[in-house]
């Protein structure tokens, strides 16, 4: 479509196109370049490169096949240890009466003497005292 | 230039036998893209034919990355382009006036003349627009693919055109 709008004009410069080309030196120095004009590589370099690489390569898997033959012996793990807890003698009831057995012997007045002793001692000696009623009677006097 | 057929084919020769391939590809399309070097960028012989050389280098080191490309002619004169800009980048403005006197040839006849006086107009073009009628009248692209290589609107390339052929007319004294 574009080719039926041309003009004269067009027509002309079309006609007048530019008729130079590249020289040969350009597509020949491609061809050089070209990866099938390049020798395959069998240069000294190369060839050593390839040998070293076989090397290693043959190497790993001697080693490899060497060690899965003859495994290494595993070392003993050495067991896990547990914190020994102290371990107390049961006790029966009866031989933890017999312990506390002075302090069930202890009357009152004993034990409040000598197990506690912030405690009043005048106060425990007054009867009238422990109870409510006693305390009731004191201020009845008053 | 090749049509598609043509260029299918070119393609499928050059994925089997990427030595023959290059070869056809290179005469189909080395030609255009050195001119359009030469004409839209004012280079020198020798600057395009370097730029020419590294827009096809590609194609003959690792030729397999090529073999899927379906618009050869778009994609190397796409590359050209972006090589030349680049060039000219490096390069400034100033070089101009030498590659000038190097386009002036010895040989004197009708169509030489012609062809220099053509020349000469074009220079004057904005680069956009000599760039456009070097693509549309040389290489008959399209204005589509005028505007996808120069990555612009189609409007952007036809308005190009009908100015750059306007200025032109002015420029030239031509007759049938």
């Amino acid at each position: 479509m574009d080719k039926m709008n041309k003009d004269q004009f067009e027509k002309y410069l079309e006609e007048n196109a530019p008729t130079e080309e590249p020289s040969v030196d350009v597509f020949n120095a491609l061809q050089k370049q070209a990866i099938w004009n390049q020798p395959a590589p069998t240069s000294r370099l190369s060839i050593s490169m390839i040998a070293a690489i076989t090397i290693i390569i043959i190497a790993s898997a001697i080693a490899f096949y060497a060690y899965s033959a003859n495994p290494l012996p595993k070392e003993p793990v050495s067991e896990a240890t547990y914190e020994e807890l102290p371990t107390l003698p049961e006790l029966q009831p009866a031989e933890i009466i017999a312990q506390n057995e002075d302090i069930f012997e202890m009357g009152a007045y004993k034990l409040i003497k000598f197990k506690n002793e912030d405690f009043n001692l005048s106060f425990a000696q007054d009867n009238s005292c422990t109870t409510m009623l006693g305390f009731a009677r004191e201020l009845n006097n008053i | 230039m090749k049509n598609s057929n043509e260029t299918k084919e070119m393609m499928a020769l050059f994925a089997q036998n990427p030595q023959k391939g290059f070869e056809q590809i290179y005469k189909s399309f080395a030609g255009p893209v050195f001119r359009y070097l030469r004409n839209s960028f004012n280079l020198s012989r020798e600057e395009a034919e370097d730029i020419l050389q590294t827009t096809f280098m590609p194609w003959v080191k690792e030729p397999a990355k090529f073999f899927n490309v379906e618009n050869p002619a778009g994609y190397l004169f796409t590359s050209a382009r972006n090589a030349a800009l680049k060039f000219k980048k490096e390069t400034g403005p100033d070089r101009n006036e030498t590659n000038r006197s190097n386009t002036q040839q010895n040989r004197i006849d009708h169509k030489i003349e012609n062809e220099l006086m053509i020349k000469k107009a074009l220079e004057s073009l904005p680069d956009e627009q000599k760039e456009t009628v070097v693509l549309k009248i040389w290489t008959d692209m399209t204005f589509e693919e005028i505007a996808e290589l120069q990555k612009c609107s189609l409007p952007t390339v036809a308005s190009r055109y009908r100015y750059a052929i306007a200025k032109l007319k002015e420029l030239i004294p031509w007759t049938r």
